[in-house]
């Protein structure tokens, strides 16, 4: 009545211990999942996909966030660290849907999600031939700000070969966040004022 | 016996294993189809009247307006943008014997498509038009065999109203649809 002999378990468990080594001989493929495809992206430059075009118009930095012109002062964001807010833009094209939930990530590798309130937590493209100009602020810390990229991911739910996106904010080095990090500190570029999504015909 | 068992029960796993392995191969391509399913267009027809879903549709007209007005001639609020146009579709909706009505209403959603592929949702939270705008609305109900109007508002682009060829039905993204019609004018 033996189904499976010793020898036949050892062989399937060799072979699986074998395939998991496999694996681990290459980083990249154990951190990354290969069913999913990475396109890359900078700030300025028209990411597109197949229903929408994504452009990352403006990164600031700042100390406060005020989510409306007339905000009660208590109710201004503040931070130790350091708030970016991120401004992109969505044209949409086709049916659009829901590109992916957004988020943050730096060199050193830490990631941040955005705030819920005020500001985007997800990238939507708009109905055909409009475009949508929204904001998502993150909550970072300044010490880790060089090759900071925002990530767009998709909600994947059985389906296979969706598409990611990581798209480069355009600072390279320390140096150069700790200039902008400055910036924000200083009395003008302190505040942050949320803009309100604007939906526009795609010119 | 005992041999016979065996026997069977090893056929029965390596039967299991390769039935997962072309599920495994397969499941995307299925995917593929299932997808495509939830978007081709079956069928074509000029204004109607024709039954999709135990509805009967109609296309009456299609006009491009700058505003809509509500019963009392006051403007009603719909939101458009710099350089779009509100697109009214009168159409006249019969339901059929066989269509589910709760509380006398049923869904009767349709999607606004030009010639480049582009497809627009109904516009939402447009109130107080003369005419009923969805088939649940309280205050409009539809009677099972009687043709009603209602109009359906889209916000589209201006300069997509020259390239507007009709309405489908059902949406896209519908589960499993019979058809799926484009009701062109």
């Amino acid at each position: 009545m033996k189904i499976y002999r010793p020898t036949t378990v050892i062989v399937g468990v060799v072979f699986v211990l074998l395939g998991g080594i496999l694996r681990l001989a290459d980083p990249a493929e154990v951190l990354d999942d290969s069913s999913r495809q990475l396109v890359r992206g900078s700030i300025g430059a028209p990411l597109t996909g197949k229903d929408f075009t994504l452009t990352v118009t403006r990164v600031k930095f700042a100390q406060k966030v005020l989510q409306s012109e007339s905000d009660d002062p208590d109710e201004v964001l503040t931070t130790e660290g350091v708030f970016v807010a991120v401004e992109f833009e969505v044209a949409g094209r086709h049916l659009p849907e829901t590109i992916g939930d957004l988020s943050l990530e730096t060199d050193g590798g830490a990631t941040y999600e955005p705030f819920s309130s005020p500001s985007a937590t997800s990238a939507t493209a708009p109905a055909p031939g409009f475009t949508e100009s929204q904001a998502a602020v993150f909550e970072v810390n300044p010490a880790d700000l060089a090759g900071l990229t925002l990530r767009v991911t998709p909600m994947q739910f059985i389906s296979y070969f969706t598409t990611n996106y990581a798209i480069d904010l355009g600072i390279p080095s320390e140096d150069v966040a700790a200039d902008l990090v400055a910036k924000a500190s200083t009395a003008t570029g302190q505040e942050y004022l949320v803009p309100r999504p604007q939906l526009r015909v795609t010119s | 016996m005992t041999r016979a068992t065996n026997l069977a029960a090893r056929i029965a796993v390596l039967i299991a294993l390769v039935a997962a392995a072309v599920w495994s191969i397969v499941q995307p391509a299925l995917d593929a189809a299932e997808k495509k399913k939830e978007t081709t267009i079956t069928e074509v027809v000029s204004r109607g009247p024709v039954e999709v879903g135990d509805i009967e549709w109609k296309l009456e007209s299609l006009r491009v307006y700058t505003q809509l007005a509500d019963t009392e001639g006051k403007k009603v609020d719909v939101n458009v943008p710099a350089g779009a146009s509100i697109v009214v579709a009168m159409m006249e909706i019969k339901p059929l014997d066989g269509v589910a009505m709760k509380n006398d209403g049923f869904l009767c959603d349709t999607q606004l498509m030009d010639d480049e592929d582009n497809i627009w949702k109904e516009a939402d939270s447009v109130y107080g038009l003369t005419l009923p705008t969805g088939c649940s609305d309280e205050d409009h109900p539809l009677t099972r065999g009687k043709a009603t109007k209602v109009m359906k508002v889209f916000v589209v682009p201006s300069k997509s109203v020259p390239r507007l060829v009709g309405l489908i039905t059902p949406t896209i993204g519908t589960l499993n649809p019979e058809k799926r019609v484009l009701i062109s004018l």
